[in-house]
């Protein structure tokens, strides 16, 4: 069977010797690269199946390499392999286009599995970094059962509002412009789906902000 | 003893009042100048820490794994040496964030903020939320760096001190301003108290925000909780510098 080929890109050339010397009896690697720039501009000659490279590189970094990447070569598989365990940058990276997201402590024992893995399609990342995740989940999903309707700045100008006074009014009473009170009423409009003044009124009854409740 | 004014004339009481004005200018710029070394500075030691120490404790960790693939027998004392060298690569990468966010290069201030807010709420057990409106995805990377200094001060000042149990984080983009709120819950303060005013870090953020031709405002009253508000403009031909 033909081996694989495959393009190392990272800016840590101690490390790139390393994951070449892991990866060769059983790939080929067929190009490493310093930079993102250099790595899209000869990406596509090399014909790659994997590519595996950093998150942070000179003159262009490794999340919009891989954007660009994926662009031009749809079919190759792209696996970030780094020392970034940040949740978010590992989300970013697989709506780059990524399918793998491997941290480099981990390299020898998960690269493997990961090229093998992304070869036939699937996905992997580092299980710690996944173990973070779903924690992350969880607290997101027990946020939004919990979450807040409207900001504590928002309830404040609606209350105001509710009791009855003008905007002008009530930029005056919080100390801020009358725009600065319009921006918040709109945005609490725009976030409720409310399209009239006195449904926020009606809301802000339902909710115990109006005049019976004033201070 | 006297003073000695090295290479300058002795100033006449006639320049006394414009002395003052000018020393307090210099003392601003004095002070931005600080603010911009101390940013350039963390910059470069997160740098070192992530480009070179880590990276050298990435290839350590290869060449254990490999060593324990190597002899079998070995894999057991190996494991727990493994371990340790994860920790450090992962509390190097924590510190070099600290220093300077990365994050804040790769993926933008909204996604920045939204995870400071995460971290510091998980940390100070205090409800946070992050609300954003039409923020671009990329702006000039000095007002970036500048409103998530900001955000971090006021949200460190509103779980630290004010006593706050909810805080919300807002920004939001207007007419080719950004516009950043943090609003809480706390104690408040009197902020016609000056001590109080530069003993909560407002003295840098007005800095930082100076620098970028940004300005603060602080709105708040004992029991009332408190309101920072920092505008910075942006042009657009500046986005992504």
């Amino acid at each position: 069977m033909k081996r694989a080929r495959i393009i190392l890109a990272d800016d840590h050339e101690l490390l790139t010797d390393a994951i070449k010397n892991m990866l060769e009896p059983e790939y080929e690697v067929v190009g490493t690269f310093m930079t993102g720039d250099a790595l899209v501009k000869s990406a596509s000659e090399l014909e790659p199946d994997i590519i595996v490279l950093d998150v942070s590189m000179p003159t262009m970094n490794g999340l919009i390499a891989c954007a660009q990447l994926k662009k031009m070569l749809p079919k190759v598989k792209i696996i970030f392999l780094t020392m970034n365990q940040d949740i978010d940058t590992a989300a970013e990276a697989f709506q780059a286009g990524a399918s793998g997201f491997v941290l480099k402590t981990s390299a020898a024992s998960e690269l493997v599995t990961a090229i093998r893995e992304v070869l036939f399609g699937g996905y992997f990342a580092t299980p710690s970094l996944t173990e973070g995740m779903v924690g992350s989940f969880v607290r997101n999903f027990k946020r939004m059962k919990k979450r807040r309707e409207l900001t504590i700045r928002q309830k404040e100008v609606l209350q105001l509002l509710a009791e009855g006074y003008s905007m002008k009014k009530v930029a005056g009473m919080l100390d801020i412009t009358t725009r600065t009170v319009a921006f918040h009423k709109y945005a609490m409009m725009e976030h409720l789906e409310i399209e009239s003044s006195a449904e926020l009124v009606s809301y802000a009854m339902k909710i115990g902000l109006g005049p019976e409740t004033a201070h | 003893m006297g003073r000695v004014y090295l290479g300058l004339p002795k100033p006449t009481d006639s320049d006394a009042r414009n002395g003052v004005l000018h020393s307090e200018e210099s003392l601003k710029l004095l002070t931005g100048r600080l603010i911009s070394a101390q940013e350039e500075e963390r910059k470069r030691i997160a740098r070192e820490l992530h480009d070179d120490l880590n990276q050298r404790i990435a290839v350590i960790a290869i060449e254990l794994e490999q060593l324990a693939s190597a002899h079998p027998s070995l894999r057991a004392s190996v494991k727990p040496i493994q371990k340790h060298i994860e920790a450090i690569g992962h509390d190097i990468h924590v510190m070099s964030h600290q220093l300077h966010p990365s994050k804040l290069d790769h993926l933008g201030l909204v996604p920045s903020i939204k995870s400071l807010c995460r971290e510091t709420s998980g940390n100070r057990g205090c409800d946070i939320e992050f609300f954003h409106h039409g923020v671009p995805t990329r702006l000039p990377k000095d007002v970036e760096l500048c409103m998530f200094r900001v955000a971090q001060e006021a949200l460190q000042n509103a779980t630290r001190h004010s006593g706050a149990s909810k805080v919300d984080v807002e920004l939001c983009w207007a007419s080719g301003k950004l516009k950043l709120l943090v609003t809480d819950n706390g104690r408040g303060f009197d902020v016609t108290r000056e001590k109080m005013m530069k003993g909560l870090g407002i003295t840098s953020m007005e800095e930082r925000l100076r620098l970028i031709d940004g300005a603060l405002g602080i709105n708040s009253k004992l029991s009332r909780g408190t309101v920072v508000e920092a505008i910075a403009p942006v042009s657009r031909t500046s986005y992504g510098n």
